[in-house]
């Protein structure tokens, strides 16, 4: 029952926030978005997983989107706000690749029909979301991919510094 | 408890919402934040692929490390596409994702 509520706000809230006028609704709906993906982690027991989700996306990431908006306000409802850019073509693909998902999720080359084979919940989830297993899990098969994790980061935070260095308005000369 | 395709099903449908609204919306905030949109319709996607090979048996858990990896790469996105969405609004004054056209034939 959990897990139908919350994907459907997931689901309404994705939805709402691609057809707002406002691109600080769309903001705030997108973090509505993440909240709801974060409790249907935690019906997993993916503890450490929806906090840091919460924390690092909805906490940091997008604070950062909205500051870039409150930076870069533009007059009121500029005509690429209110106005979709093709709507009809845009779903159209959109519902083709949808369908396409789909097929490949539930024909029997997919690999994923079956429902034998799945079966029921044969392995408890107790201590698999905590964060030494996660820990350990990252430790033990994924130290380069850890590393390179690292040094993305740090590329990122010198790339952005570099980026916005000479943004300085222009001297009157 | 659930199956892990509803979660497979909600994963394809927040990124086909994604999408469609990067393709629908021309401001460059808004399409960047349609990205991460399709981003974490990729994590529950992984969260229930997570769940499929604790089902099998193995005890292992990719999907999560493969999660923190994907959060990783979102952050490190976001910080430099608002950074270059900064610059490029400084030179054309608009967010307009259609004014960058001087190449168009």
């Amino acid at each position: 029952m959990w897990f139908f509520l919350f994907s459907f706000v997931a689901l309404a809230s994705a939805l709402l926030m691609i057809i707002q006028s406002r691109p600080l609704y769309s903001a705030l709906f997108f973090v509505l978005t993440i909240l709801a993906v974060a409790a249907l982690i935690l019906l997993q027991q993916a503890y450490f997983l929806a906090f840091a989700l919460v924390i690092i996306y909805a906490g940091a990431v997008l604070v950062v989107y909205v500051f870039v908006l409150m930076l870069s306000r533009q007059e009121n409802q500029p005509a690429y706000d209110t106005k979709a850019h093709t709507p009809l073509l845009a779903t159209i693909i959109g519902l083709v690749f949808f369908v396409s998902v789909l097929q490949l999720m539930f024909t029997s080359s997919g690999g994923i029909t079956s429902p034998e084979a799945t079966g029921e919940l044969t392995q408890s989830l107790t201590e698999t979301g905590t964060a030494s297993a996660i820990g350990r899990e990252l430790f033990d098969r994924h130290v380069v991919a850890l590393e390179v994790a690292g040094l993305i980061l740090v590329i990122a935070a010198v790339g952005g510094i570099a980026l916005i260095k000479n943004l300085k308005p222009k001297p009157n000369e | 408890m659930i199956d892990y395709r509803y979660y497979l099903l909600v994963g394809a449908l927040l990124f086909t919402l994604g999408l469609i609204g990067f393709m629908i919306r021309r401001n460059l905030i808004v399409m960047f934040l349609c990205t991460e949109l399709m981003l974490s319709g990729i994590i529950v996607n992984l969260v229930g692929f997570n769940r499929h090979w604790l089902e099998e048996g193995k005890t292992i858990l990719e999907g999560q490390a493969f999660t923190i990896f994907l959060l990783v790469i979102a952050a490190a996105e976001a910080a430099l596409a608002l950074a270059l969405v900064l610059v490029l609004q400084k030179r054309k004054n608009t967010l307009d994702a259609s004014a960058f056209n001087d190449l168009k034939g």
